[in-house]
């Protein structure tokens, strides 16, 4: 006697279409959301403070830094171009002459209208080269390693002391061009603290 | 034997599901493109209308501050009601009348009103701290002298530490 044949042969499974409304509700509460929350345009922030008023009193009870290794780099913005100064004085540019008892700017303008900011990174950098800061990530940098008085005449506009203060600060202002010429391999930090002094006139 | 008619009217009646396949796709595109510009940030800045801001390399994120919007036509203060503008500006130049020396005394009231009430919500709250910051908007094409009368009024004021605003790099 033959055995009765199994009924499982002829169950048709029904394929259940997937069901994406759930997901559907999770992507209409997600981009409303997203939208909110969402930068087209990057606004960033450059920190920069007062310049601090030190009195007499108040330096004797600090240990400073000893005054040949003091810096003190300055970099003033006149209508002439950038005069980069130090402690040890001011950087001379490629013109050495005087004009009306005042200093030849040490980066004069280009075409005596624009702000060569190239020559500029070029020289901070060879600065910060000059004067490296400490290898060893524990030690905290003397203040004064990483400040960069910034001095602008009155009539320079905004926008040259931001870009002034982008090739202060660190290496990324630079073109990748420059980068190969100087051998910079990995963005380095030049002097990240940036102070604006009252300015020249 | 059924009506073919009848039959003919019972299919065209059948509801049919809604593909939203190609809408999921769609979803599914914007919602890595929002991920992508998603930005977190303590403070949320929207740029002034009427002001340029300058470009920069800078990355740092601002932190919540009092608001100072500086444009070629006036300075404003950022209040609760919307923009309060406090002093007029001929091209970006805060006019004689309006200071003293380097100071501008209609911002410096409203300055010191506010330093003098964060610091009395300070002195009663642990929460808030009074730091004595401000987040600058100013357009790119102010000149230095306005910059200068600026910070110096609001350093008068107690507010020491600046945070100028910035277009960041786009990637």
């Amino acid at each position: 006697m033959s055995r009765k044949p199994s009924s499982r042969r002829n169950v048709v499974i029904e394929s259940e279409p997937l069901s994406i409304e759930p997901i559907m509700n999770l992507f209409v509460l997600l981009i409303p959301f997203l939208l909110y929350s969402a930068a087209f345009i990057t606004i960033t922030v450059i920190k920069t403070s007062l310049p601090q008023i030190a009195s007499a009193t108040a330096d004797a009870s600090q240990p400073t830094t000893p005054e040949r290794s003091r810096l003190e780099l300055t970099v003033a913005i006149t209508d002439k171009g950038f005069t980069v100064a130090g402690a040890g004085g001011v950087l001379k540019g490629q013109a050495t002459s005087t004009v009306a008892g005042r200093q030849e700017a040490t980066i004069p303008l280009r075409a005596g209208k624009d702000y060569d900011f190239v020559a500029l990174s070029k020289i901070i950098y060879q600065v910060r080269k000059q004067h490296p800061l400490p290898t060893n990530p524990d030690v905290v940098p003397d203040p004064d390693q990483v400040t960069v008085i910034i001095l602008p005449e009155t009539e320079v506009l905004y926008d040259t002391i931001i870009k002034t203060m982008d090739a202060t600060r660190d290496t990324n202002a630079m073109s990748d061009e420059l980068r190969r010429e100087l051998g910079i391999v990995q963005p380095a930090e030049l002097f990240e603290n940036a102070v604006l002094a009252a300015g020249i006139r | 034997m059924g009506n073919p008619r009848l039959k003919k009217k019972r299919r065209a009646a059948g509801v049919g599901r809604l593909n939203i396949t190609s809408m999921m796709d769609m979803m599914t595109i914007i919602l890595f493109f929002l991920l992508k510009s998603y930005s977190v940030s303590e403070a949320v800045l929207t740029p002034p209308k009427d002001v340029t801001l300058p470009e920069s390399t800078s990355r740092l994120d601002a932190q919540k501050a009092e608001v100072l919007v500086v444009s070629r036509d006036s300075l404003m203060l950022d209040s609760t009601g919307g923009n309060a503008s406090v002093v007029p500006l001929k091209d970006g130049l805060v006019s004689p009348a309006q200071k003293k020396g380097l100071l501008i005394p209609q911002l410096y009231k409203e300055l010191r009103a506010r330093a003098e009430l964060s610091q009395f919500i300070t002195e009663h709250s642990a929460r808030s701290t009074f730091e004595g910051k401000i987040i600058l908007h100013m357009d790119k094409d102010v000149p230095f002298a306005t910059l200068r009368e600026v910070m110096f009024t609001a350093g008068q004021a107690d507010f020491q530490e600046f945070n100028f605003t910035v277009l960041g790099p786009s990637d």
